[in-house]
């Protein structure tokens, strides 16, 4: 994937108004300010205007942004975070998508929510928390600059009050700094989760997926509205009914008979009158009958279905149900 | 860009195969309709003599005839072209509810029944169909429905929707009955026919219908997009409204263009015109509705002949829309190269087409428009494909 690629699809994924940044520590290019300015400004002006900014340290208007960026050594104590060692000459900030070097650092800006989603992405990714280092100061060039190059980790930022004060940083705004390959990774990794894979690509019932799985685990394959397997050598149906408030208490199993002609499933229909006990339903659809188990849960499905074992007993009870019955109502009606 | 992949256009879809796509049947078009398209492939091609700033006032083409005429062939009092049944069904929900508002609808509504109501900020409360293996939706519900919303809301629900063949089983609803619950209870009645008026009668004073909405792309023999909207001369007024809109500076004002049309209805050229040289032989058409529900019928039972094959939805089937259930070949597609696609490649070989890639457990069909010789070739070819699968068939009946 080409860096415009990511861009286009990470921008894309998480709503972001403001391009991620590239930069380049050491670069080759030319610099090309006209008067000095601060890191945190040229990274938010190139991700607001695609602008391309090389800087020497004569160009850098910020004492902490020379420090952190390494462009000079700490005169006195040490500071925390920085590039070490300080042998920073120029550095170039980049939109991603027009980067033509290979960054050593991402920078992205963006509002809380945005940032949050990002955080749950790249948390997924990781396998693990998100764990940053922020202090309120330092924070586009150390932070998310300094952070990332050192100690090839992401970092999130509040960002510091040069940054909001000088350098048009809005107040909802925080920023997230990448080592490359993390930025590369997380990017590839963006997926539209369809929520369904359904051909309309509309939902057709709300069953939470625990549900679906137990009963596929009872050897049911999913069709468009209800459950279909072969048990022995009948295909049975399990459907989940509501009531007219929605709510969901019970199964239904269904084996639908046919017959040669409306006639014949009339006579079988008046038989099972007197034949059976009352467990199952018999309805006559034109030529065919369906043989129906209603089995009440006494609790919503969705409680039923998190009783494992117990709920396959109850199921594969009514499935032995149904199957027996079954094959007593054909030997019957055949004759 | 490669500009190179809009070259040489082509739909992929032999015209000499057999299409049973349930959403394709209706909107095959006629031999005229499609001198028409050419005619009028040009955008704004309907309006060289526009003398009256809106569409479906041009008399040549006689548009303005076809509006009349088409009220008359539906029995409602007042007809526009719309951009598709659900620019339809929007419409007549902008126009006739407030943001807000609550619609009682049918829970087999098609999904831009849905979306048109979630664009006019309105909630839905759904009358429940009565589940495997029928699916059907009973009348009365929506009265149950009416009294729930004023319980809850303290007003009855600002419109009723019913979707008068469900696009999911080809069932056909009692729209009669649901028409005079509406007029008791005095909620507006808006029916969806995209399923239905085209292809079979329609009668939407018999039915008690407040807003007839209609696809021309899916049962009209028209070009895509084509929508009907159909009142009656109590709302026509409502559902037609001018526009009011002044500049402030300018003082302009559109005082001829209809709000929820966007001024003039949405269909300049190729729509209108294969809908309008389509409508005589659709007004000839539906007077065989019976005919083609006997094909759909006779296949329904052939399929039936497949050992585990079901048709799903009402019994017999009143509609040229079918859902059959059909496991063996699920069981068939774990045991192929081709897995779920099976099924359609074997159709394909068989120049059998509009049975969706990957559907094998269960699918729809439509019949409309095959003749009884095509009908029984598709019956024909899936009990070939049960059989070269070790599927049993049953006796012919």
């Amino acid at each position: 994937m080409t860096y415009a690629e990511m861009t286009k699809r990470f921008r894309h994924f998480f709503r972001l108004p403001l391009t991620p940044i590239a930069v380049k520590l050491n670069s080759d290019e030319t610099a090309n300010i006209t008067s000095p300015m601060r890191y945190c400004e040229m990274v938010r002006k190139s991700a607001a205007y695609g602008t391309t900014f090389t800087a020497t340290i004569d160009d850098i208007s910020c004492a902490s942004a020379e420090l952190a960026l390494g462009f000079t050594e700490p005169s006195y104590g040490e500071v925390y975070p920085r590039i070490k060692p300080a042998n920073i000459d120029k550095i170039t900030v980049a939109p991603l998508d027009k980067c033509e070097f290979e960054p050593d650092a991402v920078v992205v800006i963006g509002n809380a929510s945005k940032l949050m989603l990002l955080a749950a992405t790249l948390a997924k990714v990781k396998g693990n928390m998100i764990e940053s280092k922020f202090k309120g100061e330092f924070a586009v060039c150390g932070e998310c600059t300094a952070i990332p190059v050192m100690e090839n980790t992401v970092n999130l930022s509040l960002l510091c009050s040069g940054a909001r004060m000088f350098s048009d940083y809005r107040n909802d705004e925080i920023v997230f700094g990448f080592p490359l390959d993390s930025f590369i990774e997380l990017t590839e990794s963006l997926k539209e989760e369809s929520i369904t894979k359904a051909l309309c690509g509309c939902l057709m019932d709300d069953l939470p997926t625990r549900v679906v799985d137990s009963i596929l685990a009872l050897g049911f394959t999913k069709g468009t509205d209800h459950f279909l397997g072969r048990f022995k050598n009948e295909i049975i149906r399990l459907y989940i009914p509501k009531d007219e408030k929605g709510k969901s208490t019970s199964v239904t199993l269904h084996i639908p008979v046919k017959f040669k002609d409306t006639n014949a499933a009339e006579k079988a229909l008046d038989m099972t009158a007197d034949l059976f006990e009352n467990t199952l339903i018999y309805r006559r659809r034109d030529n065919w009958i369906d043989v129906v188990l209603l089995i009440e849960l006494h609790e919503s499905i969705n409680r039923a279905a998190m009783r494992g074992e117990k709920f396959e007993a109850i199921i594969n009870r009514g499935i032995e149900v149904m199957l027996d019955n079954v094959a007593k109502f054909k030997r019957k009606v055949a004759q | 860009m490669n500009l190179d992949i809009y070259n040489n256009l082509k739909r992929g879809v032999e015209s000499t195969y057999i299409n049973l796509n349930p959403i394709q049947r209706g909107g095959v078009l006629t031999a005229e309709a499609r001198k028409a398209v050419l005619e009028f492939a040009d955008g704004y091609s309907v309006c060289d003599y526009c003398f009256e700033s809106r569409v479906d006032l041009v008399q040549k083409p006689p548009v303005r005839n076809l509006s009349a005429d088409i009220a008359e062939f539906l029995n409602m009092d007042d007809v526009r072209f719309t951009a598709g049944c659900r620019h339809a069904k929007w419409a007549a929900m902008h126009m006739v509810t407030e943001p807000g508002d609550t619609i009682v609808l049918d829970s087999l509504a098609h999904y831009t029944s849905y979306l048109a109501a979630e664009a006019n900020q309105l909630k839905v409360v759904e009358v429940p169909h009565n589940g495997y293996p029928e699916f059907t939706i009973d009348p009365q519900m929506y009265a149950e429905k009416f009294e729930e919303v004023e319980r809850k809301t303290g007003s009855l629900p600002a419109l009723a929707l019913l979707t008068h063949v469900d696009y999911r089983y080809g069932n056909v609803a009692d729209a009669a009955a649901v028409g005079k619950i509406c007029k008791e209870y005095g909620v507006p009645f808006l029916l969806n026919t995209a399923y239905s008026s085209g292809i079979m009668p329609i009668d939407g004073k018999k039915l008690g219908v407040d807003f007839l909405c209609a696809s021309g792309h899916k049962s009209w023999a028209a070009s895509a997009p084509m929508g009907i909207l159909a009142t009656t001369f109590e709302w026509s007024q409502q559902v037609f409204e001018k526009s009011t809109i002044r500049g402030d500076w300018s003082g302009r004002g559109f005082t001829k263009k209809e709000v929820a049309l966007f001024g003039c209805s949405p269909v300049f050229g190729a729509p209108v015109m294969s809908l309008m040289a389509s409508f005589p032989a659709v007004v000839k058409r539906v007077k065989h509705w019976n005919e083609e529900v006997e094909n759909a019928r006779y296949l329904a039972s052939q399929l039936e002949r497949i050992e585990g094959f079901h048709q799903m939805g009402v019994k017999p089937t009143e509609h040229t829309l079918v859902a059959f259930e059909t496991f063996p070949f699920y069981e068939v597609s774990a045991t192929t190269k081709r897995r779920g696609y099976f099924l359609y490649h074997e159709l394909k070989k068989r120049k059998i087409t509009g049975v969706h890639p990957g559907m094998s457990k269960n699918f729809k069909l439509n019949t409309y428009g095959l003749s009884r010789e095509q009908v029984e070739y598709v019956a024909d070819a899936f009990i070939d494909i049960a059989r070269e699968h070790g599927i049993k068939v049953g006796a012919s009946t």
